[in-house]
């Protein structure tokens, strides 16, 4: 299941804050999660979901996705809600997981 | 009424004009930065918007014959060409003001009213100027301002550009932007869309002039008083890595290596292995290798991120083959290098 965030580009230290929230929800689900970090302004180097993509533009920075839907923009997002969110979005199964 | 910043840093220089723009929004967020009220200028550029094309806004082979640098700016929005008749200003706050102190329901309402404050500015030259939502303020049913806005983390900035006497033929040259744009607002090219506020005085308007009376109107409309002040030795230096690291790069402007970050995780015998890679089309820019696991001689993983720097993912399996590696530890880290690919 793919995991979405826009970053400052260098990045700032918040957002270094979200890459470290970000590593730890990858070892917490190896295998299973793959992270995607995007550099504001940066021509990304894979294609984001289409639920990042839909949102092209409107995005503030920094912003996370977690499986195409966005969880929290402009502000570093608060650790438990984005673990409790992976968790839902990885319970729902591969099938409702955006490629 | 709250004090706050007045600065006029003089950098005309293009990319060292956006590395200073970033390096105040980034320490107001780090709260080391005041409130601040930025007066710019620049040299004869184009500057085009976070998210545009060179290739397909700006005419880069007239650009290229005229000696005008193209640079990506840190905001959204159109292409525009900048020189010594043009004055944007920046107002640098934190984020919160939007609802605390200025009672607005979003970020939008922030167009209405600093753009009141440039149409109050532009009428003490006697001319008639209105709103033109949502964010240019048109004379005659021509542009004389536009203005963008981009947040970061905690911190606001709100921008926008006056033409006062920019050479808009040059400026229709070097501009081009999709037909399909102006046509249905009834334009057939820039020249029609856009006016000096000097040609609407009828009288040239220094950049000067015009921030002499700016200043108080932005004062009126933001609720701070201005004083003036430099910048800080923080916002310098971030300003100089910024300058390092993004405006000074043609990648930055030009995009023209793809860039892709990704963390992934996997299962070793002794422990999860993470890995954060950066790639700059086909080459390791960066690598992070994090976890749990075991390795006897520690000097391997740093030999790790050394070695395959600049290395195709082929090339960083091979490496990792030949470092003093636990067989599992290597075995996932290659899995995860050629998932990349």
């Amino acid at each position: 299941m793919r995991v979405e965030a826009l970053i400052a580009s260098p990045p700032t230290p918040k957002c270094e804050l979200i890459l470290g929230m970000l590593d730890e929800a990858s070892a917490a689900y190896p295998e299973t999660l793959r992270v995607d970090i995007y550099l504001a302004g940066e021509q990304p180097g894979m294609t984001p979901t289409r639920g990042y993509q839909s949102s092209e533009k409107l995005k503030r920075v920094p912003c996370v996705f977690v499986n195409g839907t966005a969880l929290a923009q402009g502000e570093v997002p608060d650790r438990d809600r984005l673990m409790a969110r992976i968790r839902e979005e990885l319970d729902r199964g591969p099938g409702n997981w955006e490629p | 009424m709250s004090r706050a910043r007045l600065l006029e840093d003089g950098e005309l220089d293009p990319p060292r004009h956006f590395s200073v723009e970033e390096a105040v929004l980034r320490c107001v967020d780090e709260g080391v930065s005041p409130t601040t009220l930025r007066i710019r200028r620049s040299r004869p550029a184009l500057w085009i918007g976070l998210y545009q094309t060179p290739e397909e806004d700006v005419n880069l082979t007239r650009a290229r014959d005229l000696g005008i640098p193209v640079i990506r700016r840190h905001n959204p929005g159109g292409a525009v060409y900048q020189d010594s008749g043009t004055l944007c200003y920046s107002f640098f706050f934190p984020k919160s003001f939007i609802s605390d102190r200025w009672k607005l329901r979003d970020a939008e309402e922030l167009y209405s009213l600093f753009g009141a404050a440039a149409v109050r500015a532009l009428e003490k030259f006697g001319v008639r100027a209105a709103v033109s939502p949502v964010n240019d303020v048109v004379v005659a049913g021509r542009k004389v301002y536009g203005s963008a806005q981009v947040e970061l983390y905690s911190a606001f900035v709100h921008s926008g550009t006056f033409l006062l006497s920019c050479d808009l033929d040059r400026m229709a040259e070097l501009l081009a932007p999709s037909a399909l744009k102006y046509a249905d607002r009834g334009f057939t090219n820039v020249r029609d869309r856009v006016i000096n506020l000097s040609e609407a005085v009828g009288r040239r308007v220094s950049t000067e002039e015009f921030a002499s009376v700016l200043v108080p109107e932005i004062s009126a409309a933001a609720g701070f008083e201005f004083e003036p002040g430099t910048l800080t030795e923080r916002e310098r230096e971030t300003a100089e890595y910024l300058f390092q690291k993004k405006y000074s790069t043609r990648e930055w402007t030009y995009r023209e290596v793809s860039k892709t970050a990704r963390i992934l995780s996997g299962r070793a015998r002794k422990g999860t292995v993470t890995l954060a890679l950066s790639m700059e089309g086909d080459r390791i820019s960066g690598v992070d290798l994090r976890g749990d696991f075991l390795v006897p001689e520690s000097g391997a993983i740093e030999a790790l991120g050394r070695q395959v720097r600049g290395s195709t993912i082929p090339e960083a399996v091979r490496i990792v083959r030949s470092l003093p590696l636990p067989g599992d530890l290597a075995d996932t880290i290659s899995r995860l290098l050629e998932e990349q690919s």
